[in-house]
């Protein structure tokens, strides 16, 4: 142990190395709780959820979860193809231009005509949220044309029983109706002609 | 640097109006410490950055850990390996919970040997035990939350307990179980219970503090300044000791991480075997036991046959504590000039020891014998202190 | 008082050589398990091609075999997935084998394995010895099976692996391994693999852990000097001059 008296000089940068070393180690370990606030790995797993449409029959509908929310797939004929091409119905958005609230995958965004009509990657299988864009109940499949409550030129489509809003076979908005935007058409990709991944 | 900063403008402004300057002189730069504190002295500092450490852990490890019987056992495995480095929250936060215990039996021995529990610093003592009791209670709550084997009978045997209490004991048994046995609406409550209890030790710690800043810090010599402005004796507790509390933590630091890093489970005694298997109320695992921490109260408890001698006992144990105060008669404080009670003191840390080690294993005939023996000695080191605290006193006849 | 610290400690390790309970079974083998990613793609080939007949490890995730240190590809995945029933990457890697049958075959469920090395005191070397521990019964044994490193020698679980049990060969994410294992390689693989799922964090703990320590000695060494500094004008200490650091 030396005699000499250490200069202030030297305990003021021993104060600041320490001061400095320390607060590095305060914020490396400030990192750990930070990220484990952040998504854990079995949540994030079920960012994609995948689904087997085998059992599925021409014109059924099913509703399945996905990231907690309903999301519909429904199966499409070819008559139901045709009744939307030529529907003459006022759509608010017939083209998707609105952003739709969510991230559309790239396919549907730089897609041909066909894609943005009938608003999927492929025309017999119809995928898209199941929550209205108005305030978030799930509609229901109303898919026969022309009913008595829904009128003579209904096309088939969605009809939200909660405040009335009406969507196309390929999940566009009705115009007239509270409803802002076409039901959201989100990232899915299929991986056999048996099963789709959503997300 | 602390002065620096109390000299810029913002400071000022908020010293204005908080009076947090002259919290600061008081407390920290021109409050008084004796200059002849040795390491032991720095257990109290290690302690609090220790009670932090937890109550941050475990605000983290709640936000995934569900207190439901059917789900806290999986729960603690999803935060092990789907949390992000939600291992390093459980490690940090169990053998935290050992290293606290570690840290204040260090402090309380040091108190002990140096005779910081005499007047005029009675109250601090009581404080302090105080602190120990809420510890057991937050460890005792805490322990039941993963739902292990372990957890579960060691809940159940703790909690059968209170059933000797005359009158009362099968009222409180329930009352602390929700229900017949140890099950869902314990482990909820416990869990509520153990969320409270650190926060309720926290404002008792700022009591323990108060405590000793009106009656200054006891030294190794035992001997106080009279003169608070003394020189040759004292130092103010910045930068001095909050320099050498720095260098203490590190050092602490260094063998936690230790253990939360290479040998999370301490060889069995930091995270048991037996915990890592679920809660199965039909079968009890081959031995009960709590963690090392309890365990000489475990063993004072079943060195009697009787439930309720026990019970008592062991109650006893933890209240005699209160009153070493007022059983030390010496003139010395510090055992450094008491060799005689300084040779009963380290052969009651021995006694102590003894119990652990018998608490931490199965009662054998021959660990039974030890057990008494040091419960014993345990008791009898407190009950003759009247008198043998005065053996050490200089005879009559002068030097 | 220094007298007193050794006597003390001296006490203290005698007492810990006393010899605990069960020192009447054999001394357990050393299982010396592995954290090679190729050994554990090989303990987990055996793990579902044998131990999952009857045991879960219901905290893997057919998921994480896609990742370190297993790295199969999703043909892979689900190549194992498809001798089970499962609904998809999500699921944890769960047996087939009912309970209730189980019972009725063995006396007792199978215990899910994922945490099983860390539910034993001497961890991976019960399971190692176990596996290695079956021996044909005395005449006059009247339990189950006979292991002679399990308590009483009677074990509910018969002989899982016998040597040469999975064919390796037919694993396609396994390279450059031999066809066939002895019951050594077969439970030395297994058991490891074991090792892993009961604690996947541990090969990140120690990463982390090497450049910690280091980190934190290096700040207490700057907080030591800085205090020597700060200390270095305070001559005299206390009532006399007995001073102690």
């Amino acid at each position: 142990m030396s005699d000499q008296i250490a200069s202030s000089g030297r305990r003021q940068f021993l104060a600041m190395a320490t001061g400095a070393v320390g607060a590095a180690g305060v914020v490396v370990t400030a990192v750990p709780f930070v990220r484990s606030m952040q998504p854990a790995k079995d949540t994030l797993a079920m960012a994609t959820t995948e689904v087997d449409i085998s059992k599925v029959e021409p014109g059924q509908l099913i509703v399945v979860p996905w990231q907690g929310k309903p999301v519909f797939i429904l199966r499409r004929t070819p008559e139901i193809l045709g009744r939307i091409e030529s529907e003459r119905v006022e759509l608010r958005d017939p083209d998707n231009e609105d952003p739709e609230g969510g991230e559309n995958p790239s396919w549907f965004l730089k897609g041909d005509k066909k894609t943005r009509t009938f608003r999927s990657r492929r025309p017999e299988w119809y995928i898209s949220s199941a929550i209205c864009t108005h305030l978030g109940c799930v509609p229901l499949l109303r898919e026969e044309p022309g009913t008595p409550d829904l009128g003579s030129d209904w096309p088939g489509g969605f009809y939200c029983p909660c405040h009335g809003s009406r969507y196309d076979l390929s999940g566009r908005v009705l115009a007239g109706y509270p409803a802002p935007r076409n039901l959201e058409i989100m990232e899915y990709k299929f991986l056999s002609d048996t099963r789709v991944l959503i997300g | 640097m602390l002065d620096y900063m109390m000299r810029t403008r913002l400071f000022k402004w908020v010293d204005e109006r908080l009076e947090i300057g002259a919290l600061i002189r008081s407390q920290a730069t021109e409050y008084p410490a004796p200059n002849n504190l040795n390491y032991m002295w720095n257990f109290g500092s290690i302690a609090m950055v220790v009670l932090l450490l937890q109550v941050v852990t475990g605000i983290f490890l709640a936000m995934y850990y569900k207190p439901d019987a059917a789900l806290a056992f999986d729960s603690v495995e999803r935060i092990m390996r789907e949390v992000n480095y939600g291992w390093l929250l459980r490690y940090m936060h169990a053998i935290g919970a050992s290293a606290f215990f570690f840290v204040i039996y260090m402090h309380i021995g040091r108190g002990m040997y140096y005779g910081s529990y005499r007047k005029p610093r009675e109250l601090l003592w009581i404080v302090g035990v105080l602190i120990l009791l809420v510890m057991q209670g937050t460890a005792f709550f805490g322990y039941l939350l993963p739902w292990g084997q372990m957890s579960f009978w060691g809940a159940t045997v703790i909690s059968n307990l209170f059933g000797a209490i005359p009158w009362i004991g099968d009222f409180m048994v329930k009352l602390i179980r929700g229900g017949f046995a140890v099950a869902d609406p314990t482990l909820n409550r416990f869990f509520s219970l153990h969320y409270l209890f650190p926060f309720i030790l926290l404002a008792i710690v700022v009591l323990h503090l108060q405590a000793l800043h009106v009656v200054h810090s006891n030294n190794p010599d035992g001997v106080d300044f009279k003169d608070l402005k003394d020189a040759a004796r004292t130092v103010p507790f910045h930068p001095y000791y909050t320099v050498k509390d720095i260098f203490g933590v590190g050092v602490f630091f260094f063998f936690y991480a230790f253990f939360v890093f290479f040998e999370p489970t301490g060889w069995g005694y930091l995270l048991e075997a037996d915990n890592f298997i679920r809660a199965n109320p039909m079968q009890t695992p081959a031995e009960i036991k709590p963690l090392w921490y309890l365990t000489p109260w475990y063993a004072i408890l079943r060195s009697f046959p009787w439930k309720l001698v026990g019970v008592a006992v062991m109650g006893a144990s933890l209240g005699i504590v209160f009153f070493l105060p007022w059983l030390d008669r010496a003139k010395e404080r510090s055992g450094r000039r008491r060799p005689i009670y300084r040779e009963m003191l380290w052969v009651w840390f021995l006694a102590v020891f003894a119990l652990a080690y018998c608490g931490m294993h199965r009662p054998t005939p021959a660990l039974l014998l030890l057990s008494r023996a040091a419960t014993a000695y345990y008791f009898l080191f407190f009950i003759l202190l009247p008198w043998t605290s005065r053996l050490d006193d200089p005879k009559p006849e002068g030097a | 008082m220094k007298k007193k610290l050794i006597a003390l400690l001296a006490g203290l390790a005698l007492l810990a050589a006393t010899p605990g309970a069960g020192a009447e079974e054999k001394p357990l083998l050393a299982a010396e398990s592995t954290l090679n990613p190729t050994v554990l793609k090989r303990g987990l080939a055996v793990f579902t091609a044998v131990c999952m007949g009857c045991h879960s490890l219901k905290y893997l995730h057919y998921r994480d075999l896609l990742e370190a240190p297993f790295n199969l590809t999703r043909k892979q995945v689900d190549v194992i997935r498809a001798g089970f029933l499962t609904n998809g990457l999500n699921d944890g890697l769960t047996t087939m084998m009912d309970g209730a049958d189980a019972v009725a075959a063995y006396g007792v469920v199978p215990p899910d394995l994922s945490l099983i090395i860390r539910a034993r005191g001497s961890g991976a070397d019960h399971t190692y010895s176990l596996l290695m521990g079956y021996r044909p019964a005395p005449a006059d044994f009247k339990g189950n099976q006979y292991n002679i490193y399990f308590p009483n020698n009677n074990i509910a679980m018969p002989q899982p692996l016998i040597g040469e049990d999975v064919d390796f060969s037919a694993i396609s994410y396994l390279d450059g391994v031999q066809p066939k294992a002895t019951l050594e390689q077969e439970a030395w693989a297994v058991t490891s693999f074991l090792r892993y799922v009961s604690e996947p964090a541990q090969i990140r703990r120690v990463q982390i852990g090497l450049w910690a320590l280091p980190f934190i000695a290096f700040f207490t060494w700057v907080a030591w000097l800085w205090k020597k500094a700060v200390w270095s004008d305070v001559k005299s200490r206390g009532s006399d001059s007995t001073a102690e650091e």
